[in-house]
């Protein structure tokens, strides 16, 4: 071992966070790394089919896609999904009643749909305004609603029932809306495009299942998905 | 568990990296001879040699063997399917060290990336091996599955190399071979270079023991101490520890939206949270606390239960493990020992003797052949934090001038040193 990287993961791996609820009885120590997990059972089949698909399937298919393009084409790949983010950060902005937060992202979609040719080059983040990533779970958060359970949805990993309906509003309810509704239309016009933007989710996204090789990874985690949580609707 | 943090508290988007970086205040003195300081941090920026990197389009090949291959395994470690090993490959024909890891050592952990880097820049191919404590290696590559026992962990890697060697194949150009281990590793190194001088598998041209224990028993309650002086049987001790620090990360993150905890990420944690020795030493215990407990259970579930999973009551893959990770916490390395191990032992051979056991866990065990073994060396830091009082004088006396000796580090925390990276180079001939 040697210590910079994975100390302060091992020293996150415990703790308590608001709106968790210990698993065990009263009588045996309770640490709290055990996050409000009702489901768990469910959960960890999930998290077990979540490691087979990835090992399978989608990190083959990614690593299919970075062996066929090169690097700066897949980092434009990336800038142009994170562009089309700023729609739903700009919203999730206004619905949190900031305006700082929404003009900025207003302000990067307009500079890098124009000037960055149609979101490739983040020309924004060059000038110094950076992205500040903004979800319905996090404006649900803000609001004060708790996390509810935890969840692993299939494909998409670790969550709560609170993030999970921040999902199905940004993905389902807001591209119902302008101007999210002309994007689909002009954008996501070939189910490939929803194909695309998950493999440059999942290249962009470090994360092995079971890299840990620690048998308690799940828990770890949980915690940390639950506590990293915590600070963005902080933030 | 790197990668496992960066993703954790990356930021979701697609940007991922760095916003900005916290300034370090002026006239802070970056701790180059606090060996706590070093342990955690590993090597300052200023003293840093340029390292290799590694690419797996280009130069690095992950792979995976199996040992045992009808073994039966606990529904729990149903993705441990054989051992993970890494191979760093040089362009032409050149000598292969195989590299051991540390306590709870995965195959790419962070210090063994570290120091394969070094090891690359020398001009080798570069091997890299879990430790026999590492969870993966308990279940497919142990044939007892309860690791420590110095001899018998040695014969579990040289069978180990052997089925990497070939799993490599015969097309990788290849001059020589040498041994490296680090850590529990560097013991593990020596057991595996007296048996090679047996079985001649290998005929290993050169052996380095980086930061060796020269008793792991003593080594090991070092570290158990750490935990038990700080957070002992006391949950709400441990969760005031760790609510505190990482309510302090995440400050620094909302700050910074800097997410990759990467050694500059807690250069500049340490910078604006100047932790006293008793935190660095709480933050070391806790550390190899955790370890333990994954090695405890690994090998309890492995040999049918009854140190941490009651007997015959087997989790399987959606059962919780949450409580067993907290009964683990109380559990030290030392009871490992006490209360698995000699057991375990003992029930296996009637013959067993506790003493001539507890000899097994020292470089004493082998040392006639570390004292005429001409190509096996020891690196070592005068403040390593696993050395008890008298381990240096005894490693001075049996090695003489094959021991190189660093002021500063800690516990493997040079690695990345300009001076150690060319005392690597130059003790590998390079």
């Amino acid at each position: 071992m040697r210590f910079p990287a994975t100390t302060a993961l091992a020293a996150l791996t415990l703790s308590a966070c608001a709106g968790t609820a210990p698993l065990e009885a009263p009588s045996a120590p309770v640490y709290p790394i055990a996050v409000y997990d009702p489901f768990e059972p469910v959960n960890r089949s999930i998290y077990r089919f979540n490691a087979s698909f990835d090992r399978y399937i989608f990190l083959p298919v990614v690593r299919g896609y970075e062996w066929l393009l090169p690097d700066p084409v897949e980092r434009r790949v990336s800038s142009f999904f994170s562009n089309l983010g700023e729609i739903r950060n700009a919203a999730n902005g206004l619905l949190q009643a900031r305006p700082e937060v929404a003009s900025r992202a207003t302000i990067r979609f307009a500079v890098n749909s124009t000037v960055g040719l149609l979101g490739l080059f983040d020309v924004a983040g060059a000038m110094g305004v950076e992205q500040q990533r903004e979800d319905f779970g996090q404006t649900l958060g803000r609001w004060g609603v708790s996390n509810g359970p935890y969840i692993v949805l299939p494909i998409l990993g670790p969550s709560n029932l609170r993030d999970t309906t921040g999902t199905v509003v940004d993905r389902g309810v807001m591209t119902q809306l302008p101007p999210w509704d002309i994007v689909i239309d002009e954008v996501y016009v070939n189910p490939a495009v929803y194909g695309l933007e998950a493999v440059d989710e999942r290249h962009l996204n470090p994360f092995r299942y079971y890299g840990t090789g620690s048998p308690f990874e799940y828990e770890y985690v949980r915690y940390l998905y639950t506590k990293k949580r915590e600070f963005d609707v902080k933030r | 568990m790197a990668g496992l943090a960066a993703v954790a508290l990356a930021p979701s988007g697609a940007m991922g990296q760095a916003l900005e970086a916290l300034p370090i205040p002026e006239g802070l003195r970056l701790p180059v001879d606090d060996p706590l300081a070093r342990t955690v941090l590993g090597t300052p920026e200023a003293l840093r040699a340029e390292l290799p990197v590694f690419d797996l389009d280009s130069n690095l090949r992950a792979g995976r063997v199996k040992i045992f291959p009808d073994r039966k395994v606990p529904e729990v470690f149903w993705y441990a399917e054989g051992l993970e090993y890494l191979l760093a490959e040089q362009p032409g024909p050149a000598p292969l060290v195989f590299v051991i890891g540390g306590t709870g050592s995965s195959a790419h952990g962070d210090g063994m990336i570290l120091l394969m880097r070094g090891l690359y820049a020398a001009g080798m191919h570069v091997v890299s091996i879990a430790s026999p404590t590492f969870p993966g290696f308990i279940v497919s590559a142990s044939e007892t599955s309860v690791p420590g026992r110095l001899p018998e962990d040695a014969e579990d890697l040289y069978r180990a190399m052997m089925a990497v060697l070939s799993d490599i194949g015969p097309l990788l150009p290849v001059t020589g071979f040498r041994l490296a281990g680090y850590s529990l590793g560097g013991a593990h190194a020596a057991f595996v270079a007296k048996l090679d001088a047996q079985e001649r598998a290998f005929n290993f041209e050169k052996v380095l023991l980086v930061n060796p224990p020269v008793d792991l028993l003593s080594s090991v309650q070092i570290l158990d101490a750490m935990f038990d002086r700080h957070l002992r049987d006391d949950p709400q001790r441990v969760n005031l520890f760790i609510e505190r620090l990482m309510n302090e990360l995440g400050e620094l993150y909302l700050e910074s939206g800097e997410a990759v905890f990467d050694g500059d990420f807690l250069y500049r944690a340490y910078a604006r949270l100047t932790p006293d020795d008793d935190r660095l030493e709480t933050l070391i215990g806790l550390y190899f606390r955790l370890l333990a407990n994954d090695m405890s259970f690994t090998a309890d579930l492995m040999t049918g239960g009854g140190y941490i999973v009651p007997r015959g009551r087997e989790p399987g893959f959606t059962s919780s493990l949450t409580p067993y990770l907290a009964r683990g916490l109380s559990r030290s390395f030392e009871d490992y020992f006490e209360e698995l191990y000699f057991p375990f032992y003992k029930a296996r051979d009637p013959d067993f003797d506790q003493q001539e056991a507890l000899a097994e866990l020292r470089l004493a065990h082998v040392e006639p052949f570390l004292r005429q073994a001409r190509h096996l060396g020891v690196f070592t830091n005068r403040d390593d934090i696993i050395l008890a009082p008298g381990d240096l004088d005894w490693l001075e006396r049996v090695m003489g001038p094959r021991l190189r000796v660093f002021e500063h580090g800690g516990h493997l925390g040079n690695f990345q040193e300009r001076a150690f990276v060319d005392a690597l180079a130059a003790f590998f001939g390079a």
